[in-house]
């Protein structure tokens, strides 16, 4: 089925791509007045009516396939309810029908004996064509990854349908034009001459405002379908796209030669002046499109392809750069920053070579001083990679599996390691991947007697317990956390968690991001009931101030609100499910020192963990400093990107 | 014809590298139904143990969803336990939802099969307990 999928696809593609291209093309070179250019067009026309029809046939081809696939059953591909339902209630069906129409109506153009014979009607006429062309081929992004896009899959599709319509007009001209070559070139061919050289300059130009365009809007869709190096080079969505662009840097080349060698010498008055050029133009054009209808299969293959944002990236490398790393490393900043100058010096160099006279000393300069800034910079950058040290974890940063692998923690490790992971939470950890612990947990570390857990701990066990190291690395960072908030500090992720008051339905941490403050009080009784009064007498005013207080005992009993006494009366949610998880979560983040009975957390509306109360026991400090560190969150820009939320 | 490619010396060309990306193409097949919309965040999350049993079981993907063909349901065992309306939310097309009777305590399994606006499907599934002294038979 996906083979079908994908053939169809090529073929709706590649068909429309030189239907459009033919007609920009047809616009391009203006109405022909000799014998052969006529002939030409003529044959141009015909193209463009097989390509119209093409694109019809594989449009029927893709609808059906679509309807199989929904409907998970080949023989609905011919049942007109399946085929309907698709159409009617599809974002799918509505482009299908869209397309399909502009198709129709340029097919009727093409097919019906219009006879426009005023040089004026008969480019309105092409016009027309080409527009409809483009816009069946433009429409189609919307059905595709880019429509998809969030938060703005219309800016996407939009972005993605210009990269389409520029793809289109330069390579679907390809194919008419070294047809038109061809018959320019031939002996009897020589009264096309000048039309031909006329189309084939413009097309040139045309073809170099494309590839800006083309190349611009690649890099973005590349952006948001990718999303970075990981994706790229480890996930087959991405190494589609490096293929891609392999084809395409082959292309280019044989465009810049066309450019800057063949149509220059195209120019001539005699007879023969510019013949062979013309020819050989043809050549290479021609190769330029199989290449151009290669790279389309390839774009047709991605379509059908999960994009790499959404897949987990397999590292192929062993190595890889972090900066991070160089952190330990005496001299090591140091090194990368000379680096980066000289890398900046051979941009220099190269940008000299380009404008000034002495091109080669330039070229040698700069590539003297890249291979030095590589020497200089990259060995201190280089740690040791795996497979999966760019997978994120499986299993949500949430309480639950911090709380679960904890558990895990205590039972297989501390035969090794110590009981409150010092030792497994240092500076290292901190630096590695979630993904590196991972294939540490799974296979062992060679070398030391660190041992794997792949046969004995499953997946989900092996993420909790990756999940477990790195909120205990998070609460050895958040050790000199105070009670008052500092911008600059590094951000600490707020572990999610989900809880529930009473016989009401569960709420997560998640669902207040973006829109509330929230301070989390772990408190035990009887040591905290006069900071929770305090806190309900004002909860009025937190509220006020963008604030939610979610109050969670450390120990935890069926009559908890009870004992919390009834006045002043709480607003408040006093968690009672899900305590024990969210406690041994965030008694991780409690205090370097000690175990203090009462502890508030601020959490900021990204979802980090921001300031740390501990009022002395006994002790209830006024709640002016709690006011003033919200109202200094209140004012702060947003600044940090909320942590990712993929779930993968 | 109008191709001027066919019959020519220069068409050896094609019909070799057609063969060659139909080959690559078969060769690299992703097998079964891969994700493109995926699930972001859930309510009961996974694996999670609730002692009040939810209402309704809600689903957030990445991307939009096409109401016609997302469909979930809830088991327990081999009983499908939900209400059978499950639906995409009115609001945010990324959330799909269906309504629950009140639960018994034990494991129920979610499972989904969605359309994202791609034109693609994913499917999976996780788990959840209700435990405690929920739901009196
Ligand atoms: C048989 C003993 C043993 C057991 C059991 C064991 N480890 Fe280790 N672990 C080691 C040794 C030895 C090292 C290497 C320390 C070094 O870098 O010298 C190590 C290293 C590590 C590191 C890397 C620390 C760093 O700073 O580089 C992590 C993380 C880790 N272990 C986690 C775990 C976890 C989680 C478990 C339980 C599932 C576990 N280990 C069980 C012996 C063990
Ligand atoms: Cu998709």
């Amino acid at each position: 089925m996906t083979a079908l999928a994908l053939l169809v696809r090529w073929a709706h593609l590649a068909s429309s791509v030189v239907l459009a291209g033919t007609f920009v093309l047809l616009l391009l070179a203006g109405r022909a007045a000799r014998p052969t250019a006529q002939r030409w067009e003529r044959d141009a026309l015909a193209l463009a009516r097989i390509c119209v029809l093409a694109a019809l046939v594989a449009g029927l081809g893709a609808l059906a396939v679509q309807t199989a696939l929904l409907e998970g059953r080949a023989q609905a591909a011919l049942d007109p309810q399946a085929i309907g339902r698709v159409l009617g209630a599809t974002r799918f069906g509505s482009v299908w029908i869209v397309r399909q129409g502009l198709l129709a109506l340029l097919a009727a153009f093409l097919l019906l004996p219009v006879s426009a014979v005023s040089g004026a009607d008969h480019m309105a006429l092409r016009l027309h064509c080409a527009l409809l062309g483009v816009l069946a081929l433009g429409v189609t992004s919307w059905a595709g990854h880019a429509g998809a896009v969030e938060p703005a899959p219309l800016l996407a599709a939009h972005v993605d349908g210009l990269h389409l319509v520029a793809v289109a007009a330069w390579i679907g001209g390809l194919l008419p034009l070294a047809r038109l070559l061809g018959m320019a070139g031939r002996a009897e061919g020589a009264d096309a001459r000048p039309f031909a050289v006329l189309a084939a300059r413009r097309f040139s130009a045309l073809a170099l405002a494309c590839v800006i365009v083309i190349v611009a809007t690649g890099a973005w869709n590349a952006w948001n379908q990718v999303g970075g190096i990981p994706a790229l080079v480890g996930t087959p969505y991405g190494r589609l796209l490096i293929l891609k662009l392999a084809l395409l840097g082959p292309i280019l080349l044989l465009a810049a030669i066309n450019r800057r060698r063949l149509i220059p010498a195209l120019a001539g008055d005699a007879e023969t002046v510019g013949r062979p050029a013309m020819l050989r133009l043809r050549a290479s054009v021609r190769i330029e499109m199989l290449l151009a209808l290669a790279m389309l299969a390839l774009v047709a293959w991605m379509a059908v392809t999960p994009p790499g944002r959404h897949v987990q990236p397999t590292w192929p490398f062993a190595v890889r750069l972090s900066w991070e790393a160089t952190a330990s490393l005496p001299g090591a900043r140091l090194r990368v920053l000379i680096g980066g100058l000289l890398l900046l010096l051979g941009g220099l160099a190269v940008a000299a070579g380009m404008l000034g006279a002495r091109r080669r000393a330039a070229l040698a300069t700069a590539a003297g001083a890249v291979t030095f800034a590589a020497i200089a910079a990259v060995p201190p950058l280089v740690v040791d990679a795996y497979p999966t040290t760019y997978r994120g974890s499986s299993v949500p940063y949430h309480a639950l599996s911090i709380a679960t692998g904890a558990d895990l923690y205590a039972r297989a490790c501390v035969s090794c390691h110590e009981a409150r992971a010092h030792d497994v939470t240092g500076a290292n950890v901190a630096r590695h991947t979630a993904g590196d612990l991972f294939w540490w947990l799974t296979h062992g570390i060679p070398g030391t007697r660190m041992p794997g857990f792949g046969a004995r701990l499953s997946e989900e066990a092996r993420w909790d317990l990756v999940n477990f190291l790195r909120a205990s690395s998070a609460a050895e960072q958040a050790g000199t956390l105070g009670p008052v908030v500092d911008p600059s500090r590094a951000r600490i992720v707020a572990p999610d968690f989900s809880y529930a008051v009473g016989p009401s339905p569960a709420h997560s941490l998640r669902e207040l991001r973006g829109r509330r403050l929230v301070l989390l009080v772990l408190f035990t009784l009887p040591e905290s009931r006069p900071r929770i009064a305090q806190i309900a007498r004002a909860y009025e005013a937190l509220v006020v101030m963008g604030a939610e207080v979610i109050a969670v005992p450390m120990r935890p009993t069926r009559d908890i609100i009870k004992r919390l006494g009834a006045d002043p009366r709480i607003f408040f949610p006093v968690v009672t499910e899900g305590a024990p998880e969210i406690v041994r979560t965030y008694g991780l983040f409690r205090s370097a020192d000690g175990r203090p009975p009462h502890v508030e957390f601020l959490i900021d509306r990204e979802g980090y963990l921001r300031a740390r109360l501990t009022p002395a026991p006994g002790s209830t400090p006024g709640l002016s400093p709690l006011l003033a560190e919200l109202q200094r969150l209140n004012e702060e820009p947003q600044t940090a990107a909320p942590p990712d939320e993929h779930v993968h | 014809m109008v191709m001027a490619a066919r019959g020519r010396p220069s068409s050896e060309i094609p019909p070799r590298l057609a063969l060659c990306i139909g080959l690559l193409v078969l060769a690299a097949l992703p097998a079964g139904v891969e994700a493109h919309a995926v699930l972001v965040r859930s309510a009961p999350e996974a694996r999670a143990s609730v002692r009040v049993p939810p209402r309704r079981a809600q689903l957030w993907f990445s991307e939009r969803l096409e109401p016609a063909y997302s469909t979930m349901s809830v088991w327990n065992d081999r009983t499908k336990v939900d209400s059978g309306d499950a639906e995409v939310s009115r609001e945010d097309a990324r959330q799909l939802s269906v309504a629950l009777p009140p639960l018994d305590r034990g494991v129920y399994v979610v499972k989904y099969h969605v359309l994202s606006v791609d034109g693609h499907v994913a499917e999976g599934g996780y788990s959840f307990t209700v435990k405690g002294e929920a739901g009196r038979k």
